[in-house]
């Protein structure tokens, strides 16, 4: 249970302040009866307290000194000033000066019951709020983002000098290399983490309904729309929208997205009141964009509106070790969710995980795993239980891979079969350690890290 | 019927008359809710020496010091009803006070009757209410505070529908905190 609510009751009529003191004890409030206005202003200074009941009418030091006192410093402890002699004047006078509420005496006991414990749920839940943001802020960082590689590493590194702008994104790269991962991070690591991260898949909507998801609509505004309905412009303001698959958006509504970002304001569809937004725009796309200009299919002026900042997604072949460090990952995932325990992959399973094309990227990767953790039996994942399309092995596909990456899968294969043991490795190799190292340093290759 | 032994039970007492003699029904639930013995004594004069005269109402906390002089063993609860209306300085009215953790308390039947609000007498309605009212200043005399459960006899009662709302009984977490 969390702690109980400190008042101060302050009121130099002894009847009057413990008799309060004690029905609010009984709620099971922590409160401390205090005389008089001195006393009061030397006790907030020493204590922490959550809500001050003061009388108006005090000698010396009284409720509206209290009052204003109290506010210079401890801006947001709620003060209730009570007082017999209610005049208009003075119930002015307290409310301008930032009291919280003013009652007259005899108070009705409903009426202060429900005040107080309003005040004590706004504070819990101020509290609770800040809890949550603080869990927010420790999962503010790239956690979900895995992978040592250079271009990941430099990825990361623009993902986090960009977050605190407002400037559009454009995230690119190919099917299931985690360009939503991205718009996450990005959100996450930018002043809206707070505020909503809503995300759209415009190729997943019907072409007529893009519009209506986006700005909304009003009631009655077509057949069918029989209820006001708020767009994602609107759920995301403060926040980001993130609109994936954005090469897919009609040439209409191409124009009404520019104008929203050119003008952070939009109607409702049926509606003529214009409604204000301040969402950052993160798109993503799998297509090449540039040619979609080029060929008219996406307008010029929205690409460069879309695009202040493009991120490019290296597919996961390019990646060198990272492909073990997410097969790690997945593993660990899997193994959790299933309860199978499988804690590493057999040299040939990491043989065959490096030597793949990986043509639908790590979200293949993950299935590939997945699948492993199902149908393999043994406590290592062996190469047969990973399905992967034969075809798509490097040196069957249609182009051929640059040197550089043979010559890095090489050297993965290699590592695999001797288990990263580098002098072992350097000798099949024929080149001596030093030279191994200097590859691996070029490749940004690693160990895979080891389980406990 | 098990008893507290270690208290020396709670005595009931009216101060003057009240419309509908709600002792006994008090006192059995008292027993029954809190396992204490009870009696009731004989009745005692109307509180005149506790009337404000400018609010006509009888102030609630001097009461609660008169009945403490009137029955000074310091093992006894002693629970006082009345049907003047009560007030303590600060609020507009109490249905009733106790000493939190002391021994003392007292309810009023002046508010729990439905002619109060303008409806026909209900004698039924009016013993539910006392002994809902009874049982929550004897909680509070037995350390309890109010209860968040709106069933709880120890609910806060601010307002006849939150007494009309409970039951006459303790919720399983206050019944777990009463001394033993």
């Amino acid at each position: 249970m969390s702690k109980p609510a400190r008042i101060m009751v302050v009121d130099d009529e002894k009847v009057v302040r413990e008799s309060l003191s004690i029905w609010l004890q009984k709620s099971g409030y922590d409160v401390v009866p205090v005389e008089g206005g001195q006393q009061a202003l030397d006790l907030l200074d020493r204590e922490e307290w959550d809500i001050l009941l003061v009388d108006l009418k005090m000698p010396r030091v009284d409720g509206l000194k209290v009052l204003r006192k109290t506010l210079e410093t401890k801006t947001d402890i709620p003060v209730i000033i009570f007082t017999a002699y209610a005049t208009v004047e003075t119930a002015v006078e307290a409310m301008r000066a930032g009291a919280y509420d003013y009652l007259v005496k005899p108070i009705d006991p409903d009426v202060l019951a429900m005040k107080v414990e309003k005040i004590v749920e706004r504070q819990n839940l101020a509290r609770e709020n800040l809890v949550l943001r603080k869990k927010i802020d420790s999962l503010c960082q790239f956690d979900e983002i895995i992978g040592n590689s250079k271009p990941m590493q430099n990825l990361l590194d623009l993902v986090g000098s960009v977050a605190d702008s407002d400037a559009t994104v454009l995230v690119t790269g190919e099917s299931g290399t985690g360009k939503e991962l991205i718009a996450r991070a990005i959100h996450r690591n930018s002043q809206r983490r707070y505020k909503p991260f809503v995300a759209v898949s415009i190729g997943a909507l019907p072409a007529t309904l893009v519009e209506s998801e986006l700005f909304g609509y009003e009631k009655g505004a077509f057949t069918g729309a029989d209820h006001m309905h708020m767009g994602k412009f609107e759920l995301a303001d403060g926040g980001t929208l993130f609109l994936d698959e954005i090469g897919e958006m009609e040439p209409k509504v191409q124009v009404d997205l520019l104008r929203v970002i050119e003008e952070n304001s939009f109607f409702r569809l049926g509606g003529n009141r214009e409604i204000n937004t301040d969402a950052r725009v993160i798109s993503a796309t799998n297509r090449n964009l540039k040619k979609d200009v080029e060929e008219g299919i996406f307008r010029e002026d929205l690409f460069y509106r879309l695009n202040v900042i493009e991120i490019h997604l290296p597919p996961l072949r390019e990646r060198g070790a990272d492909i073990i460090l997410l097969a790690e990952h997945f593993l660990k995932k899997y193994s959790a969710k299933s309860g199978r325990k499988k804690e590493e992959f057999s040299p040939k399973a990491i043989d065959r995980l490096t030597s793949y094309n990986w043509p639908g990227n790590v979200r293949e990767l993950e299935n590939a795993i997945e699948r492993a953790m199902v149908v393999g039996k043994k406590p290592q994942v062996q190469a047969g239980d990973l399905w992967l399309d034969k075809s798509r092995t490097p040196f069957t596909e249609k182009g051929f891979v640059s040197l550089k990456d043979a010559e890095k899968r090489h050297l993965l294969q290699v590592l695999g079969e001797t288990g990263w043991n580098v002098t072992r490795a350097a000798q099949i190799l024929k080149i001596d350690r030093a030279t191994l190292y200097n590859k691996l340093k070029l490749y940004g290759l690693s160990r895979p890290k080891k389980r406990s | 019927m098990p008893t507290r032994e270690t208290q020396g039970g709670l005595c009931i007492v009216s101060l003057g008359e009240t419309p509908v003699q709600v002792e006994e029904s008090v006192c059995s639930i008292v027993q029954f809710c809190f396992e204490i013995t009870c009696e009731i004594v004989s009745p005692e004069p109307r509180p005149d020496f506790a009337l404000d005269a400018i609010r006509n109402q009888y102030d609630a906390l001097q009461l609660l010091d008169q009945i403490e002089n009137r029955f000074p063993q310091p093992d006894k609860m002693v629970l006082a009803t009345t049907g003047v209306d009560l007030f303590i300085p600060v609020l507009t009215f109490v249905f009733g006070e106790a000493r939190l953790g002391g021994r003392s308390a007292i309810i009023s039947t002046f508010r729990l009757r439905e002619e109060f609000y303008g409806r026909r007498q209900d004698r039924a309605i009016l013993l539910s209410r006392a002994e809902k009212a009874a049982g929550h200043e004897v909680g509070h005399m037995l350390g309890l505070t109010h209860c968040l459960d709106r069933n709880c006899v120890m609910h806060a009662s601010n307002s006849l529908a939150d007494t009309d709302v409970k039951s006459t009984s303790l919720c399983p977490g206050c019944h777990s905190r009463l001394p033993r």
